[in-house]
């Protein structure tokens, strides 16, 4: 049985990662302005053109994405503190160093927000209040910029402010962005065990649940088209359990290993085999994913 | 496919450079301009002799405009460099604690600001120095016993770019290692009752 999702290795190893990316692909109908993190670093002489219609292709699709916002849940986390902790050494002692959540500024936390979803192998809570709030901005900074570049009356200071506004919008469109396609790859990844969990759902907007559930009916349609029907009745199924308790299902690994740096002390966890480990603040960690998971919640340790 | 393969298994080099860029930074601008509200926050206003704090994305954009001088940061020149790597060199046991994004924004500011720096290719070399002693003794953590046995690896002050290089390696050996080892009879009815829910 093999430990790191059920699906087959292609031959792209992870080797490849410290290559530098590469422009992502474009998928239809997702985005209009499409580009890896290096084309931001670029000195960008970005022509007003271009940017205006780039704003307008994302918020068509932002919209679409801010009506359907699911309220969030924190229901899941209800059985945490049954777990060993000491209540008193929270909030003790941050040092200087690090950010407390409540006083970064939406930008940071989006891209902390992008990091934990990209570290991580399930489908984290989806961060609906921030991206509402950081959509909001966006617009207002967006109308800014059209009504002063329309307006002759705008200084050449003027001017240059607007160039480092609009520098900042394509960087938060593209941690938005790349946010909705890591939650996309993942909700695909493992849409059918979205369906069958309702207790899931809460973590996901309606644009998203909803998504899975068309997703996981379009491609069950197509295998029964496909293949399925022309085979005996009993070996139909899309959901069953092997033998070696496998399930048909993918579901999200949680044994898969994460990097966590914990911004406070998170007690021990109990390796395999007896072993402990103390989670001391500000140590680094490469640790299964399941036993840590609730620290990941909480905030407490930081995916990195 | 939402998600490029390449980008799956961990954050990219250039990813970590554009986290960085998030860092804040001095700059002694060479222009006037009044404060400017960016999402991130109010920056300015700027007004030349006097030093303004922005994101580095902005002092690099800055610079390349000739618009500005970037004020390295404190640990970025010759002497602390040089404490750093002796430190990094006499205690063989553990990592220096390192600045935040160190790598990433050295590597910027080298790559745009040389002439801001005092001399640039001793820094570069001594960067390299440093970079070089920390890959050899992963590379001699990673041969030690025992370090890869079951799933924990404590990885304290490692920088995210030397996580990112190990992680994928990492991540595949550890699944191995698990799958490899012998079950033990609760573990393996925990893993049937988590796949019988599903």
């Amino acid at each position: 049985m093999s430990f790191f999702d059920n699906e087959e290795e292609e031959d792209e190893s992870p080797f490849n990662a410290s290559v530098a990316a590469q422009p992502a692909e474009p998928i239809g109908g997702w985005s209009s302005a499409e580009g890896s993190s290096s084309r931001y670093n670029r000195n960008r002489a970005s022509s007003l053109v271009s940017a205006t219609e780039s704003g307008i292709g994302s918020r068509s699709f932002l919209s679409r994405l801010e009506s359907t916002v699911s309220p969030h849940g924190k229901g899941r986390s209800g059985g945490l503190f049954n777990q060993t902790q000491d209540e008193d050494e929270v909030g003790v002692g941050i040092d200087d160093e690090e950010d407390d959540e409540d006083e970064l500024d939406d930008v940071s936390r989006m891209g902390k927000v992008w990091v934990r979803e990209r570290g991580t192998v399930d489908v984290m809570r989806w961060e609906g209040d921030l991206i509402d709030t950081l959509f909001d901005k966006l617009e207002q900074q967006a109308k800014m910029v059209n009504t002063l570049h329309s307006d002759p009356q705008t200084s050449e200071e003027e001017h240059f402010k607007l160039v480092l506004v609009q520098t900042e919008m394509e960087r938060v469109k593209f941690l938005v962005r790349s946010y909705v396609r890591t939650r996309l790859s993942k909700i695909e990844k493992y849409s059918h065990y979205i369906v069958l969990h309702p207790e899931i759902h809460q973590l996901l907007s309606g644009a998203e649940l909803l998504h899975a559930k068309r997703y996981t009916e379009l491609l069950h349609t197509h295998f029964q088209h496909s293949v399925l029907d022309s085979l005996p009745e009993w070996l139909r199924k899309m959901d069953d359990t092997y033998g070696d308790g496998l399930s048909m299902v993918t579901s999200p690994n949680k044994n898969v290993p994460v990097l966590i740096y914990c911004q406070k002390d998170c007690g021990e966890i109990l390796l395999e085999g007896g072993e402990s480990a103390a989670l001391a603040k500000g140590t680094t960690h490469l640790v299964k994913y399941s036993l840590v998971e609730r620290w990941v919640q909480l905030g407490w340790a930081e995916v990195i | 496919m939402a998600l490029p393969k390449i980008l799956q298994p961990s954050l990219t080099p250039d990813e970590l450079t554009f986290l960085a860029e998030e860092e804040r930074i001095d700059i002694v601008p060479l222009f006037s301009m009044t404060r400017v509200r960016l999402l991130g926050g109010i920056y300015g206003p700027f007004t030349p002799p006097s030093t303004a704090t922005v994101p580095v994305w902005l002092a690099l954009s800055l610079k390349r405009k000739r618009k500005a001088r970037i004020v390295p940061p404190t640990w970025l020149n010759i002497e602390s460099l040089q404490s750093l790597l002796s430190e990094e060199k006499t205690n063989a046991e553990s990592f220096q604690r390192l600045p935040k994004r160190f790598i990433e924004i050295s590597k910027v500011l080298l790559d745009v600001a040389p002439d801001d720096l005092q001399s640039p290719s001793t820094l570069r070399s001594l960067l390299k120095d440093l970079r070089e002693v920390r890959q050899a003794k992963i590379r001699l953590g990673l041969q030690s016993e025992g370090v890869m046995r079951g799933s924990y690896l404590q990885v304290t002050n490692l920088t995210p770019l030397e996580l990112t290089e190990l992680k994928p390696f990492l991540v595949k050996a550890m699944g191995m290692m698990q799958a490899l080892e012998p079950k033990r009879e609760e573990e393996g009815e925990e893993g049937l009752g988590e796949y019988s829910q599903a």
